[in-house]
């Protein structure tokens, strides 16, 4: 499998860094819809580390590790902050409310779970590991 | 992203252009709320060249429809780009918003 490793601080601005990679995919053969569900994903599973797994304001790191062929794509993410398991401690939104009883938030967790075949969350001494795969 | 808006006799129309994401999604934000503030209830989203969403841009189109909705008026939103529509369909926004194929029948419709 092919690999890319991106590590990146713990700051939102750090996405576009994360977006040129997920795009360079494309030539590699990715195709355009994979790669746009890719960078949501990674988009979506770094803001609520950046928010729920770094509540203060130290620089952190946060690695990313791709690896890819023709079948399949594979995403973990790792980092060293507080315990979060996105996959529990989010509650997912009702799709099926009306606009009166529709809640903000829980989108993003949300998302991924629709986008990808497979997702998944460890904890190990101080890591938090989420991983997620989809086929192609 | 770029925003630019059009204001005509009943309506304002809004184009986003290029990536709505987490890190700029207060910028539409700001730019729905100065509107309503100026008394802009019915407002029409233009898509045609949005090719990102993710949940903060979903938030922001939410709250705006709970909020012009509660001001008896209506948001609705065209031009969408099929990869942008799947995200709206998955989170279940598709059955909340009046969504047209262009801007004539977004125009034409009451």
């Amino acid at each position: 499998m092919e690999e890319s490793l991106i590590e990146i601080k713990n700051d939102l601005q750090e996405l576009h860094r994360i977006n040129e990679v997920v795009d360079s995919l494309e030539d590699k053969g990715l195709p355009t819809a994979t790669v746009m569900q890719v960078n949501l994903c990674l988009e979506e599973a770094i803001t609520n580390i950046i928010t729920y797994a770094f509540p203060g304001s130290e620089e952190q790191t946060i690695r990313i590790t791709i690896k890819y062929n023709s079948k399949e794509i594979q995403i973990k993410i790792e980092d060293n902050g507080m315990e979060f398991n996105p996959l529990e401690e989010v509650k997912a939104p009702n799709t099926e409310a009306n606009l009166d009883e529709r809640e903000i938030g829980g989108l993003g967790v949300f998302i991924i779970k629709q986008l990808m075949d497979d997702v998944k969350y460890n904890r190990s001494s101080d890591l938090n590991t989420l991983e997620m795969i989809k086929q192609l | 992203m770029e925003i630019t808006k059009e204001i005509l006799s009943n309506q304002a129309i809004v184009k986003l252009t290029g990536r709505l994401d987490t890190t700029n999604y207060n910028k539409l934000d700001s730019e729905l709320d100065s509107l309503m503030n100026e008394g802009q209830v019915k407002l029409l989203i233009d898509c045609t060249d949005l090719n990102y969403i993710s949940s903060s841009g979903l938030r922001v189109f939410l709250v705006y429809l709970k909020r012009v909705k509660s001001s008896e008026g209506s948001l609705s939103i065209f031009g969408m780009q099929p990869m942008i529509e799947e995200i709206f369909r998955i989170s279940g926004f598709t059955s909340l918003f009046t969504i047209h194929s262009t801007r004539e029948e977004a125009l034409a419709a009451k």
